[in-house]
């Protein structure tokens, strides 16, 4: 649906996105990268408020900029918290519908639902001059899938959300997701992200880093091997026959828990499948076992630092 | 244990109250970033070459003059002076107030939108050192682009027509070019920070600026239509002058002691009775100052 | 989305309070002179008329509102960051554009033309009669739509629109008529003039005041002139100005990388 092929854009002298080829196709997929990273200038190329310099951009085949043909297709929720301010959230969401297409016999309806969906019925006839940080997040979410697009692009929209507006969004993007919608979501947030998707476009200052499933890169990156944290019954005992598995690389105790173990393997799923056999055979009783850099920030990390 | 305060917190905003290490020049810094940034805009270089413009005129028309009156001295007689071509291009001062849009506008309206006030008046500065910082930002670059061009035309007519001559003749013109390169500058400073405080976004003040500057020009020749004096009169003259940029130039060609002869009075020079301008002008800068002073509070201002 | 909505929208947006008001101080301007002058027994003389009008209603009030109401077409979108909702919709850029400048013109031209129809009353309709107000009423219209198609072209092309149009109204054209020879054909103004033909008084007025309006009458361009080239000015302005904004990328400075 999305597609990026050595799309680079300059400004000036600064380049924003350099050389990033990829493709985005239906579910939710997390831009994640550092502030400055060229985030916003990928979706700026994407939602066709810039063309790039060189290379190419194409959403549902066609050249996105000023194209009334995508942007019909595509819902977008920018970063920026500027708004027309003696508008009420309602009349907003009403005018962007109408100019997204939506017609006149639906759109009251289509944006009734589409502000409950982000929980701003109470407060959608107040002017948006009065709205936290919080509430002009769930407005522009509302103005981006008022119109129901097939692609649903987020420039970071997480940002001023208290924990249950997170929890919030993430159920409606998953809902979308579900429904074979292509979400893009840009985010630092690692963790928030890690709960919606997997799937990953990785950037770092304007180049493509990493993009795919989040633990396929992880398994990728062979110079940090995973470390996994178990706590079981007799971990010492236990220890030896760990350490004696060909993907085991190293092992600690800790002195002031005796059923602590934390491990080093370059082969996690094999180690898992066998520990599991370990385990049913002895009997021993494991209380918790996670590995701490399996994750969104582990990966990140690991890529942008080498 | 109790809170020195009492048991509920004061949560009110409180400037800073520690040392202040630097005392006197506090206001240097916000000034400094206001110069820098206005300094910066190639836009900027181009209006200070434009108001640069008439005293590049006003320099070969010196030439062109005392090229005509070597040929014919009898011809001199009829020509302008040197100081009635100064007041000529002080005068022209567009560019000037273009200058002074340019730099002003944004000065405390960009600080408002970004609620940046909070920022600066929670570090070691004052209210009034924000305040002079933000008229001197705008105050130095106007009086830079009025002063040298009228030091460089008076500099170089004195040294065509012998530096000691030209000093006895005209003893007191540096001095008063000095003093005539601060009117603008400091009208424009401090209606512009004025009007910025205020407003939130810079064309907003551009606009109402030029509105008030050119409302004034407009009810000017109004008026004299309005009061039916004869047009050659002190009394129409000013009238004609009683406008921020009309006093700016009246008061000017009062300190230079000349003036063009060209406009209402025709050939007679009626110099407009400084009183009244110099009156408006100060209304003017009390007004500008008052409006900014009672604007810069570090409080976030929500509406609606 | 149908145009007339977008132009009901983009009236919506230019009739907010703030900008409300300073409309009524703007219609204000030219009543006040009228009151000025008749207070100072000087109403109802057509001069009198004809210099508020075109000082301060002609060059003034239309000028100054159509830079408020055009110039942030574009430019007011771009600063206030929300440029980014109308250039990801589904609607072409012409007809914002248009849409833009035509609610502009609209509330430009209504604006000027109730400033006028009150100057014309408070100087007595009787005395000055109202065929020469109602020229006036011909022109502003005029005049509020070639305005405004300039200022929405140089919102399209420019960063600040507001000063190349204040410098260009307020320091270019009013300085422009002074000069002898051609110069004055380059001024906007001098085209709007010839069509609401304000001739110079034949006596009464004070002699400053005959020299500024018969200044302030062109004589050397005749109306079919001053149409023909208003006309084109506003076409090719507009058709600049959506070239522009079709082509244009438009995100603020401080987003921009």
């Amino acid at each position: 649906m999305i597609e990026l092929r050595g799309a680079s854009r300059w400004y000036g002298q600064v380049i924003g996105v350099n050389d990033v080829s990829c493709t985005v196709g239906p579910g939710i997929t997390a831009l994640l990268g550092q502030n400055g990273a060229g985030k916003s200038t990928m979706i700026k190329l994407i939602t066709g408020q810039l063309r790039a310099t060189t290379g190419e951009t194409s959403v549902f085949g066609e050249l996105p900029f000023a194209n009334p043909g995508v942007q019909r297709r595509l819902g977008y929720c920018p970063e920026t918290d500027s708004f027309y301010e003696d508008m009420s959230g309602r009349r907003f969401v009403t005018l962007m519908a109408r100019m997204s297409g939506v017609q006149k016999s639906d759109v009251q309806q289509r944006v009734s639902e589409a502000i409950e969906r982000v929980g701003m019925t109470d407060r959608a006839d107040t002017k948006i001059a009065g709205y936290s940080k919080g509430m002009r997040q769930r407005i522009k979410v509302a103005q981006a899938i008022v119109h129901d697009p097939d692609i649903l692009v987020l420039d970071e929209p997480l940002n001023g959300l208290d924990p249950v507006g997170r929890k919030a969004m993430g159920d409606l993007l998953q809902e979308y997701s579900e429904r074979g919608k292509t979400i893009l979501i840009s985010s630092h947030i690692l963790h928030e992200v890690e709960q919606m998707t997997n799937t990953i476009l990785l950037l770092h200052r304007g180049r493509l880093l990493a993009q795919g499933d989040i633990r396929e890169i992880r398994s990728l990156i062979d110079r940090h091997p995973h470390r996994i944290r178990i706590s079981m019954e007799a971990a010492r005992t236990f220890g030896p026959s760990l350490v004696a598995l060909p993907s085991v690389i190293s092992l600690r105790y800790d002195r002031s828990d005796s059923n602590f173990v934390e491990l080093e393997t370059t082969d996690p799923d094999n180690f898992y499948s066998t520990f599991a056999d370990m385990v049913m055979e002895s009997s021993a009783e494991v209380f918790t076992l996670h590995s701490p850099d399996n994750n969104l920030e582990a990966v990140f990390r690991y890529l942008v630092k080498g | 244990m109790s809170a020195p305060g009492g048991p509920i917190a004061d949560l009110s905003y409180r400037n800073y109250d520690g040392p202040k290490s630097v005392d006197g020049f506090r206001w240097w810094s916000i000034a400094k970033n206001g110069i820098r940034g206005a300094m910066r805009k190639k836009f900027f270089w181009v209006l200070v070459a434009l108001a640069m413009l008439p005293y590049l005129f006003l320099i070969i028309q010196m030439i062109l003059l005392s090229t005509i009156t070597s040929v014919n001295e009898a011809a001199s007689e009829n020509m302008p002076t040197f100081v009635e071509m100064l007041a000529g291009a002080y005068g022209n001062s567009w560019w000037v107030l273009f200058v002074a849009l340019l730099v002003g506008t944004g000065s405390i309206a960009a600080d408002n939108r970004a609620n940046a006030l909070q920022v600066y008046l929670s570090k070691p500065i004052t209210r009034k050192d924000y305040l002079i910082g933000k008229l001197m930002s705008v105050f130095v670059p106007v009086y830079a682009v009025t002063l040298l061009p009228m030091l460089m035309a008076t500099s170089f007519a004195a040294f065509d027509q012998g530096v000691g001559a030209f000093i006895s003749e005209h003893p007191v013109l540096f001095p008063s070019i000095i003093v005539v390169a601060a009117i603008p500058a400091i009208v424009h400073a401090s209606l512009l920070c004025g009007i910025s405080a205020w407003n939130k976004t810079p064309w907003a003040v551009g606009v109402s600026y030029v509105g008030v500057v050119f409302f004034w020009n407009i009810a000017s020749t109004i008026l004299v239509f309005a009061i039916g004096q004869d047009i050659g009169s002190q009394a129409a003259t000013t009238i004609r002058f009683f406008s921020i940029d009309g006093a700016i130039s009246g008061l000017g060609y009062r300190i230079l002691g000349n003036m063009p002869r060209q406009g209402f009075g025709g050939d007679r020079v009626v110099f407009p009775d400084p009183v009244p301008l110099a009156m408006l002008l100060a209304v003017a800068i009390a007004i500008g100052i008052l409006l900014c002073y009672r604007r810069i509070r570090a409080v976030e201002v929500v509406t609606g | 989305m149908t145009f007339l909505e977008l132009l009901s929208w983009t009236i919506w947006d230019a009739t907010r309070p703030r900008k409300l008001v300073l409309m009524a101080i703007l219609v204000a301007v030219g009543p006040i002179f009228a009151i000025l002058i008749s207070l100072a027994g000087e109403g109802g003389t057509e001069a009198g008329y004809s210099l508020v009008v075109q000082l301060a209603i002609y060059q003034f009030t239309m000028v100054l509102l159509s830079i408020v109401f055009a110039c942030s077409a574009v430019s007011g979108e771009v600063t206030g960051r929300t440029i980014s909702f109308l250039v990801t919709r589904p609607v072409s850029r012409a007809q914002i554009l248009v849409a833009k400048f035509v609610g502009a013109s609209i509330i430009v031209a209504i604006a000027s033309c109730v400033a006028c129809l009150l100057t014309g009353v408070l100087f007595e309709t009787d005395n000055i009669g109202f065929e020469r107000i109602q020229k006036d009423l011909y022109v502003l219209p005029v005049g509020a739509i070639v305005y405004c198609a300039v200022f929405t072209c140089l919102s399209a092309l420019l960063v600040r629109p507001v000063l190349v149009a204040v410098f260009y109204t307020f320091a270019f054209e009013s300085w422009v008529w002074v000069i002898p020879g051609d110069f004055p054909k380059l001024s906007l103004m001098t085209y709007l003039r010839a069509l609401g033909d304000h001739s110079p008084p034949d006596a009464g007025a004070p002699a400053g005041i005959v020299d500024v309006l018969a200044q302030l009458s062109p004589t050397m361009i005749s109306k079919d002139q001053a149409w023909t080239t208003l006309a084109l000015v506003a076409v090719v302005a507009i058709a600049l100005g959506v070239i522009a904004f079709s082509r244009g990328e438009y995100v603020p400075k401080e987003e921009a990388a």
